[in-house]
C-alpha cells in the first residue's frame, strides 16, 4: 500500500514539475520569415517555425541564468542554469540517515548553485545535476554513456555516467578534465618568478567525437579549437579564423627587414583583430563546426578532420552568433544574439532566416537575450533566453516539414521522384524557392526531361544546372535533327560551288564589289567604316595612314564606338545565361562607367604624350582607339551567337573567343600609341603607365571636385532656403 | 488495521482528483461540462469566467463627500469637488463606478508612507495634465500644491443641466481648460472644448522663458480601475481585439501603450533599415476602433469607453496591475502637442534638437462611457452597444441585403522594375488572362467571386487607375468588364492615393519639414511617400472622368492606414489630422454621390460611413504576452453590416489554424494572384509576393474552399450575434440567421451537446 501511495505522490509530483504554457491558435508569428535565392538575396517566404510553447519554470522554480541546451539521441533536454539552486538534505555517507541541524533541529540542508537540469522528451522532470566541484556550469556535450559539464570558474570538465543518472537520477563523477599538463599551457618561471604566461585553457563549450576525443573552445583561445584526447591530454589546436591584420600593416610588412619586421610586429599584434569562435557543434560523420561572432560574412565554419572549411566565405550571416546546433538533416541552425535564428542546408546556404529581438512589444517568440539553441528529433526548436529566464520553443511549419522531408528523399536517399512530390508541394507556398526548382530540375534531368529541367534551373538561376539541361536538350535535338543539319550543309556546299562556277562566268563578285565601292565614293562614312577591315588586316600601315593621311574621321569613330556599345549591351541580353548573368546588371551605368574609362584615356594620353614629344593628335588618338578596339565589332558578335549553342563542357571555346579579341585589341592598342607617337618599345611601355597613372589622378581629381561641388551646391541650396522662408 | 485502510483510501482518493484536476488544466479537458464560459486555450492556456445567468444587483454606498449633479431614470452622476473624481451610478443594478478607488484613506497612506503623495494625487486628480518643461514632461494634478502647501490649481465649478462644467486652471503653469461632465441618456459624457484650452503664458516662446508647454490630457484614468475581478476582464481594442483577464497576480507584469488610427507620421521618424535590409519583426496590429472596454463583472456590469471626437490624437493604455500602482487600467490619453526631431546636420542624425509645435493639436475631446450591465456586460454585448451607437450616428447604414460566401481575387496586373536605362513597367496579367484566371477559378467550383484588379501606373508612380495598351488595351479592358458583368462578378480597382513611390509636389512634410516617408522594403522601392491627405478629394475629383468612361463602378482604397497625420504645408502652416479626415470624408463622399462603391482595406472606424466591403478584416491580435485570448471584436461590430474579407491566403501558415478563424468569425477569404509566374514579380514592387500564380495555388483554393464551403455559405454576411468559448481551444459562434459554429482548434475531437466536434474542424448547427 505504501508503495502504491509513493507512486501517485511522485506522479502527481511529476506532474507539477514543469510548467510551461502553450500558444494554440496564433495564425500569425510576431517576426517574418525570410529564405535566400541562389544570387544570395533574402526573399520573403511563408513561416517555416511557429512560436510554441515557452518552458518558465521547473520543480515550481524559476530559471535563474540559463546558460546551455543540450539535446541528447533520446532527446533527454540539458539545460544548464549556472545560477539554479537546489537544496539537498544532508545524509550521513555510512549510515544513510538525514543528518539535523542541532541548533534549529531541521534537516540539515545543503544548497548547491550551478545545476544542470534534465527533462525528458515530453517535458517532464528526470533530474538535476549538481556536484560539490562544480561552481559555475556553463555548457554540456552529452555522448551515449557520458555527460560531460563544463566548468568555466573551475576551468575544468566534469564527466558524469549518464545511464547511471537517467536511470537512477545517480550523480556518478566519472573524471574530472582539468588544464592540460602540455608545456605550453604552463606559466614560465624563472627564480620564482612568472617570466611568462601559459596559453589560456579556459573552456566555454566542448565537443566530443565519437573516439571520445574533446574539442575545447575556449575564452581567449587566439589559436582556435583545442582538441585533447579521451583522458584530457592535450593534442593541437584546430579551426582557428584566419587573423586580420590591417591593410597598412600587410602592406609594410612587404618591404621590412626580418629584424624591423620583429620590431613592427609587437606593434602589429595589438591591431590584429582575433576572431576566437564562440561556440561549436560536430555532426554524426564528425565534422566540426564553429561559430564566430565577431565575424558577419561567413561565421559559421566546416571543419573537416583536417581543419578545411568547407563553406562558402560569404555565407549569409550577422554579427553576433552565438549558438549552433545540427539538425537530423545535416541542416545547420545559428542563433544570433540579435534573436535572429539561422536555419542553413548541409552545404550553407540559407534555408531560412527568422526571429527577431523583443524590445517592448511583449510578444511570443521573439526574444530578448538568447543565448543557446537546440533541437529534438521531432524538429522542435528550443532557445534559451536569459534575460526572459525562459525557453522559447519553436515548432516547424508542414511547409519546413516537407522541405526536411525532401532534403532527406533526396540527399540522404537519393530518391529524386520521391523528393519530386515534396518540391512541387513546396512551390504551392512559395513558388520563388530556388532549392525546390534546383531540385525538381534535378529530378527532371534524371527522366531525362531536359526541358522541363532547363525550365526550372532557368527559374533558380542554376547555371550548371542550365548548362547541363541545354547540353542534354542539344543532345536531343541533333539526335533528331542531324539529318537535316547534314542536308543543309551539303546544300550549302554546293551553292557555293554554283556560286563559284557562275560567278567566272557571270562575274558576280566584281558586280557587287563595284557597286560597294560606288557606294564608297559617295558616302564616305561607309568607306571609313569598311576601312576598318584594310585596317584589321595591316595595322601598322592601318595607323600610318589614320596619322598622315587623314584616312578616317572622328564621325566614323564615333560610330564605331557607338556599335561596340550596342555590341556590350547585347552581349549582356543575349549571351547566353550561364556565361553572363542577367541578375543586378545595370547596363547603362556599366556603358556610361566604360565610356568615361575611354574619354579618360584619350584625354590622359593625348597629355602624357604632349608632354613626351609625341606627334599624335588628340583626333589621332580618338580615331586610332576607336579603330584599335575594334577586334570587338567582328568577335562579340561570334561569341554572343555561338555562346548560345555552348554548355559549360565547351566553356574553352567561350573563353578562347574572348581572349582572342582581348590579345588582339591590346595589341592594336600597343602599336596604336607606338606609331601614332612615333615612340620607341620601351617608351611605349613607359607611356601606357603614365597614361594610366594619370587618368587615376585625373578620376581622384574628379571625385573630389564632384564631393565638394555638392556640399557647395548644398550650402547654396540651403541659404537660399533660409532666406526665402524666413 | 482495517481503520488505517480507510485513510489510506480517502488519501488515494484525494490525490487521484487532484491528479485529475490537473489533467483539466493541461491539454485533457476534451468533457468539460459545458456553460457559456470563457475558456480559450490561449497562450495562458486555460481562461475560465463563469457566465451567471442570474441578474446580480449591488447595493454599494457613494460615500459623503461626493454630491450628486444630476439624475436621470437610470443614471446618478456624482462628484467630489476637490479632485473633480466622479461617481456614476447604474440604477438598473446598483453599481456605483467610481474614478478612483475610494476603500482607501489617502491621507493616512501618505502619512504612514505607504503611498507617495503624488501618487495619491495621480490616482484621485480626475484630470491629469502632462507638460514639457524645458524638455521633461511631467505630471500635473488637481490635487498639486506649492511649497507651503497650498493649492496652485484653480477649479470653479459652474452647473449644466446634466452635469457640472469645471473651469480648471494650473496657474503655477499657466495653461487653463474646461471640463464638462454631464449625463447624455444613458452615458456619460466628458468633453473639453477645444477653444477653452488657454497657453496664457505671456511669454511663452519668447526666448530665454522656460516654457512649460501642454503635452497630453489624461482624462479620468483610473475610472473602472480594479485591483481583480474573479470574473471580469479589459477589452484591448488591438488588432481583432483582446481581453485581460484581471487576475489577483498577472501571469505577465507588462504595460501596453499603442496609438488609435496608427502612428502620426508627421512627428516620427522613417524606420531604420537593419543590418539585414530586412524587417524581421511584423508591426503591432493596429488599433482600428476608438474604444476600450472594463468588465467589472461578466453579465452584470461593465463600462464601454467610446473616445467619441479627438481620437485621431488619442493613445491607447492598458496598464498592468503591480507595475506602478496595484491597479489593472485602462484609458485614453490624448496628446496634444509633440516634440520633434529638428536636424541640424544632414549626415549625422544624432545631431538635432526637439522641436515642439506652436499651436496646440486643433481637436474638441469627447469621451463617452456607456454603462453596461446584465447580458450586455461582456465583449458581444459591449461590441453590440458601439455597434448600436455607430448606427445611431449613421456610421454603419445598411444590412446587407443577400448575405453571401464569396471569395475575392485581387489581380496584379501590372508592376514596376528597374530597366536597363529607366524603370519598366512589368505586365504580369494581361485583361484577356484575367478572365482566363478566373474562368479556370470557377473550374474549381468556386461561383461567387469578388475581383480587384491592381496594376502599377508609371506616370503616376503609384496604383491607380490606368487602361493601358500593354495590357490588351481598351477593347480587352471592356470585354473584361462584360465577362463580369455577365458572371455576376464584382469587380473593383485597386487604388492607392495616399501612397506613392517618388516623392512630389503633393508629398506631405512632416513638422521638421522633411518629406513624409516610410520605409517599404520591395526589391525595386526603399521608401514610400505620403500625399498630402489635403489634396485628396482633388485627385479623385481628377480621375472621376476616367472611371465614368470605363464604367468602374467599385474601387478597392488602400493606404488609409497612413492617412491621418498632423503635417505642414510651404507656408509653415501647421495642419492637423482633423482636417485629413474632412478631406477623407469630402473625398468619399465625392466617389459615393457619382456612384462608385468603396471598399476599404482594413479601414478605421471613422471610415465605416463609406465602406461598401472591409477588406484586411483582423483575424488576430498582435497576441501579446499578457492577453488572456483574442476576441472578434472589429467582426462582432461591423458584421451583418459590411462584408468581410480576409487578408490574403496566400501566406498563411498554420492553415487549418487560419481557415477555422474565417469559420469561427465568418469571414470570406481572398487571394492575391498573377497571370504571369511569380518570379516575374520579383524584382518590382510586388517582391514581397512569393506564391501568386494559378497553377502553384489552384489546389490549395480548392482545398481551402471545400474546408470552408460548408460553414461560410450559410453564415457568411450574417450578424455575428454571440460568440464565446466553450472550452479550451474550442469557440462556439452564433450568427443571426440561428445558425451556430462550433470550432475546435484543438489536436482531439470533442463533445459539444452530443455533437462530435472533429479535431481541428468544426461543426455548423
Amino acid at each position: 500500500m505504501k508503495k502504491i501511495i509513493l507512486f501517485f505522490l511522485t506522479l502527481t509530483f511529476c506532474y507539477f514539475m514543469v510548467s510551461y504554457s502553450t500558444k494554440a491558435e496564433s495564425t500569425n508569428s510576431p517576426y517574418y520569415t525570410y529564405t535566400a535565392d541562389s544570387n544570395r538575396n533574402l526573399i520573403p517566404t511563408t513561416d517555416a517555425y511557429t512560436p510554441d510553447k515557452q518552458i518558465y519554470t521547473v520543480n515550481g522554480q524559476r530559471f535563474e541564468r540559463l546558460e546551455h541546451l543540450f539535446i541528447d539521441k533520446e532527446d533527454y533536454l540539458y539545460i544548464t542554469d549556472s545560477k539554479g539552486k537546489t537544496e539537498v538534505i544532508q545524509k550521513d555517507p555510512e549510515t544513510g540517515e538525514e543528518l539535523i541541524n542541532p541548533i534549529t533541529g531541521q534537516p540539515l540542508k545543503r544548497i548547491y548553485t550551478g545545476k544542470v537540469i534534465v527533462l525528458d522528451k515530453n517535458l517532464q522532470f528526470v533530474g538535476e545535476i549538481y556536484h560539490d566541484e562544480i561552481v559555475f556550469p556553463k555548457s554540456t556535450f552529452v555522448t551515449n554513456d557520458s555527460i560531460y559539464v563544463v566548468d568555466v570558474t573551475k576551468t575544468s570538465i566534469f564527466i558524469f555516467d549518464r545511464l547511471a543518472f537517467l536511470e537512477n537520477q545517480e550523480i556518478i563523477l566519472k573524471q574530472m578534465i582539468g588544464k592540460p599538463t602540455h608545456p605550453i599551457f604552463q606559466d614560465e618561471y624563472e627564480d620564482g618568478k612568472r617570466v611568462s604566461t601559459g596559453y589560456p585553457f579556459r573552456p566555454d563549450h566542448i565537443v566530443v567525437d565519437k573516439r571520445g576525443n574533446i574539442y575545447v573552445q575556449g575564452l581567449d583561445s587566439k589559436n582556435g579549437l583545442i582538441m585533447l584526447d579521451s583522458d584530457g591530454y592535450f593534442m593541437t589546436f584546430f579551426g582557428a579564423n584566419p587573423l586580420r591584420v590591417p591593410i597598412l600593416d600587410r602592406i609594410r610588412s612587404i618591404f621590412l627587414t626580418e629584424t624591423q619586421e620583429k620590431k613592427a610586429q609587437e606593434i602589429t599584434d595589438k591591431k590584429i583583430i582575433h576572431d576566437i569562435p564562440a561556440n561549436l557543434a560536430i555532426d554524426e560523420k564528425g565534422y566540426i563546426y564553429t561559430v564566430t561572432s565577431s565575424i558577419s560574412t561567413n561565421p559559421i565554419k566546416k571543419f573537416n578532420v583536417s581543419g578545411r572549411n568547407y563553406f562558402n566565405e560569404n555565407m549569409i550571416g550577422d554579427l553576433n552568433m552565438i549558438s549552433i546546433w545540427i539538425g537530423q538533416y545535416e541542416n545547420i541552425y545559428g542563433l544570433s544574439s540579435n534573436g535572429y535564428i539561422f536555419e542553413y542546408d548541409t552545404s550553407g546556404n540559407l534555408l531560412f532566416l527568422f526571429g527577431g529581438k523583443d524590445y517592448s512589444s511583449n510578444r511570443v517568440g521573439l526574444l530578448m537575450t538568447p543565448v543557446s539553441i537546440a533541437q529534438n528529433s521531432d524538429d522542435l526548436l528550443f532557445v534559451a533566453d536569459q534575460s526572459n529566464k525562459l525557453i522559447q520553443t519553436y515548432k516547424p511549419t508542414t511547409f519546413t516539414n516537407m522541405i526536411h522531408q525532401a532534403f532527406k528523399a533526396y540527399y540522404k536517399e537519393g530518391n529524386y521522384e520521391k523528393s519530386r512530390d515534396y518540391w512541387q508541394y513546396i512551390l504551392q507556398y512559395n513558388s520563388l524557392f530556388d532549392y525546390a526548382h534546383i531540385g525538381l530540375g534535378d529530378a527532371y534531368m534524371r527522366e531525362r526531361n531536359y526541358e522541363a529541367a532547363y525550365r526550372e534551373y532557368y527559374y533558380a538561376n542554376h547555371y550548371e544546372g542550365i548548362s547541363d539541361a541545354y547540353w542534354g536538350m542539344r543532345q536531343q535535338w541533333l539526335k533528331s535533327n542531324l539529318n537535316t543539319v547534314l542536308f543543309i550543309v551539303v546544300i550549302l556546299i554546293v551553292l557555293r560551288l554554283f556560286y563559284y562556277l557562275f560567278d567566272k562566268r557571270y562575274g558576280w563578285t566584281n558586280r557587287i564589289k563595284g557597286l560597294i565601292n560606288k557606294l564608297r565614293l559617295k558616302v564616305r562614312v561607309i568607306d571609313e567604316l569598311l576601312y576598318l577591315f584594310a585596317f584589321l588586316r595591316h595595322p601598322l600601315n592601318g595607323f600610318y595612314e589614320i596619322k598622315r593621311e587623314n584616312r578616317s574621321s572622328i564621325k566614323t569613330a564615333t560610330i564605331i564606338y557607338l556599335l561596340i556599345g550596342i555590341l556590350i549591351a547585347l552581349n549582356y541580353r543575349f549571351t547566353n545565361v550561364i556565361f553572363v548573368p542577367k541578375v543586378g546588371v545595370n547596363i547603362a551605368y556599366e556603358l556610361l562607367v566604360l565610356a568615361l574609362i575611354l574619354i579618360l584615356w584619350v584625354v590622359a594620353n593625348y597629355l602624357v604624350c604632349t608632354v613626351s614629344d609625341g606627334e599624335g593628335s588628340m583626333k589621332n588618338v580618338y580615331i586610332a582607339t576607336s579603330y584599335s578596339l575594334s577586334p570587338i565589332i567582328i568577335i562579340l558578335p561570334l561569341i554572343i551567337l555561338l555562346s548560345n549553342v555552348l554548355t559549360y563542357q565547351e566553356i574553352v571555346f567561350y573563353h578562347f573567343g574572348y581572349l582572342t579579341m582581348l590579345v588582339w585589341c591590346a595589341f592594336l592598342l600597343f602599336f596604336m600609341i607606338k606609331d601614332i607617337h612615333n615612340y620607341s618599345v620601351s617608351k611605349t611601355i613607359r607611356v601606357i603607365f603614365v597614361s594610366f597613372f594619370t587618368m587615376l589622378i585625373i578620376g581622384l581629381f574628379l571625385y573630389v571636385i564632384n564631393a565638394l561641388g555638392n556640399q557647395m551646391l548644398a550650402v547654396i541650396r540651403e541659404i537660399i532656403g533660409e532666406v526665402i522662408y524666413r | 488495521m482495517k481503520k488505517f485502510s480507510k485513510y489510506i483510501i480517502c488519501l488515494i482518493l484525494i490525490i487521484l482528483s487532484i491528479f485529475v484536476l490537473n489533467l483539466h488544466e493541461d491539454e485533457n479537458n476534451k468533457l468539460l461540462v459545458q456553460g457559456n464560459e470563457l475558456s480559450y486555450k490561449s497562450f495562458s492556456n486555460d481562461y475560465v469566467t463563469k457566465l451567471n445567468n442570474e441578474m446580480k444587483s449591488y447595493d454599494m454606498e457613494i460615500p459623503e463627500r461626493f454630491t450628486l449633479v444630476s439624475e436621470n431614470e437610470t443614471r446618478a452622476l456624482y462628484f467630489e469637488r476637490d479632485t473633480l473624481a466622479l461617481a456614476i451610478l447604474n440604477k438598473t443594478n446598483g453599481y456605483v463606478w467610481y474614478s478612483y478607488d475610494i476603500s482607501r484613506n489617502y491621507e493616512e497612506e501618505i502619512q504612514n508612507n505607504i503611498i507617495s503623495k503624488e501618487m495619491a494625487n495621480q490616482m484621485r486628480s480626475g484630470v491629469l495634465l502632462r507638460t514639457y518643461n524645458v524638455f521633461t514632461p511631467g505630471l500635473r494634478t488637481l490635487l498639486d500644491t506649492d511649497l507651503l502647501g497650498k493649492s496652485v490649481i484653480d477649479i470653479k465649478i459652474d452647473t449644466l443641466v446634466n452635469g457640472f462644467l469645471a473651469h480648471i486652471d494650473f496657474t503655477n503653469v499657466k495653461i487653463k481648460f474646461d471640463l464638462q461632465v454631464y449625463l447624455e441618456g444613458n452615458d456619460l459624457v466628458v468633453e473639453i472644448p477645444y477653444d477653452s484650452i488657454v497657453e496664457y503664458d505671456p511669454k511663452l516662446f519668447e526666448a530665454g522663458n522656460k516654457d512649460v508647454l501642454i503635452n497630453e490630457i489624461l482624462i479620468y484614468p483610473f475610472l473602472g480601475a480594479i485591483e481583480k475581478a474573479d470574473n471580469g476582464y479589459i477589452v484591448i481594442p488591438d488588432g481583432s481585439g483582446a481581453i485581460v483577464s484581471l487576475n489577483e497576480v498577472p501571469k505577465y507584469r507588462l504595460n501596453y501603450s499603442a496609438p488609435v488610427y496608427g502612428k502620426d507620421l508627421g512627428f516620427t521618424e522613417t524606420t531604420e533599415v537593419t543590418s539585414l535590409n530586412v524587417t524581421m519583426i511584423k508591426p503591432l496590429a493596429r488599433i482600428t476602433l476608438p474604444i476600450y472596454g472594463i468588465i467589472h463583472e461578466v453579465d452584470n456590469t461593465g463600462l464601454l469607453v467610446i473616445s467619441e471626437s479627438g481620437a485621431n490624437y488619442a493613445t491607447y493604455n492598458y496598464v498592468s496591475r503591480d507595475v506602478t500602482t496595484p491597479y489593472y487600467q485602462s484609458y485614453f490619453t490624448y496628446s496634444y502637442r509633440t516634440a520633434y526631431k529638428q536636424f541640424q546636420s544632414r549626415v549625422d542624425k544624432n545631431q538635432h534638437i526637439l522641436g515642439f509645435q506652436r499651436v496646440p493639436n486643433i481637436f474638441d475631446l469627447k469621451q463617452r462611457y456607456v454603462l453596461l450591465d446584465g447580458n450586455e456586460a461582456n465583449y458581444v454585448g459591449l461590441a453590440k452597444a458601439y455597434r448600436d451607437y455607430l448606427v445611431k450616428n449613421n456610421e454603419l447604414k445598411d444590412r446587407i441585403q443577400e448575405p453571401q460566401y464569396r471569395t475575392k481575387f485581387d489581380i496584379i496586373g501590372n508592376e514596376i522594375e528597374q530597366g536597363i536605362l529607366w524603370n519598366k513597367n512589368v505586365p504580369t496579367t494581361q485583361y484577356e488572362d484575367v478572365v482566363k484566371i478566373i474562368k479556370e477559378v470557377q473550374t474549381l467550383g468556386l461561383t461567387k467571386l469578388d475581383m480587384t484588379y491592381k496594376a502599377f501606373a508609371k506616370g503616376k508612380m503609384s496604383y491607380r487607375f490606368d487602361v493601358m495598351g500593354r495590357l490588351g488595351g481598351n477593347n480587352d479592358f471592356k470585354d473584361m468588364l462584360d465577362f463580369f458583368d455577365k458572371e455576376d462578378i464584382d469587380f473593383s480597382y485597386y487604388v492607392d492615393y495616399i501612397r506613392t513611390y517618388k516623392q512630389s509636389k503633393h508629398t506631405a512634410m512632416r513638422l521638421n519639414r522633411k518629406a513624409m516617408q516610410e520605409l517599404n522594403y520591395s526589391y525595386m522601392f526603399a521608401y514610400y511617400y505620403i500625399n498630402n491627405t489635403i489634396e485628396l478629394p482633388e485627385l479623385i475629383e481628377k480621375d472621376l472622368k476616367k472611371y465614368h468612361k470605363y464604367d468602374i463602378t467599385e474601387l478597392a482604397l488602400d493606404g488609409f492606414k497612413d492617412a491621418l497625420y498632423t503635417h505642414t504645408d510651404k507656408k509653415r502652416n501647421v495642419h492637423f489630422s482633423v482636417e485629413n479626415q474632412t478631406a477623407i470624408y469630402e473625398a468619399l463622399q465625392i466617389l459615393q454621390d457619382n456612384n462608385i462603391r468603396t471598399s476599404i482595406y482594413n479601414p478605421d472606424a471613422y471610415l465605416y460611413r463609406y465602406v461598401n466591403k472591409y477588406l484586411d478584416a483582423p483575424l488576430s491580435s498582435s497576441e501579446l504576452l499578457f492577453v488572456t485570448a483574442t476576441i472578434p471584436l472589429v467582426e462582432l461590430i461591423v458584421s451583418g453590416y459590411l462584408p468581410l474579407y480576409a487578408p490574403y491566403l496566400n501566406f498563411t501558415s498554420s492553415e487549418t489554424d487560419t481557415l477555422l478563424r474565417l469559420v469561427e468569425y465568418g469571414v470570406n477569404p481572398c487571394y492575391v494572384l498573377s497571370g504571369e509566374n511569380t518570379y516575374k514579380l520579383k524584382y518590382t514592387n510586388s517582391s514581397n509576393i512569393y506564391v501568386s500564380n494559378i497553377a502553384s495555388l489552384k489546389e490549395r483554393i480548392k482545398t481551402y474552399d471545400e474546408f470552408l464551403q460548408p460553414a461560410l455559405s450559410s453564415i457568411s454576411g450574417y450578424e455575428l450575434v454571440n460568440h464565446y468559448f466553450y472550452q479550451s481551444g474550442v469557440t462556439v459562434s452564433t450568427f443571426s440567421n440561428g445558425i451556430t459554429v462550433i470550432v475546435n482548434y484543438n489536436d482531439y475531437d470533442v463533445q459539444y451537446n452530443g455533437l462530435n466536434i472533429p479535431a481541428r474542424g468544426y461543426q455548423v448547427q
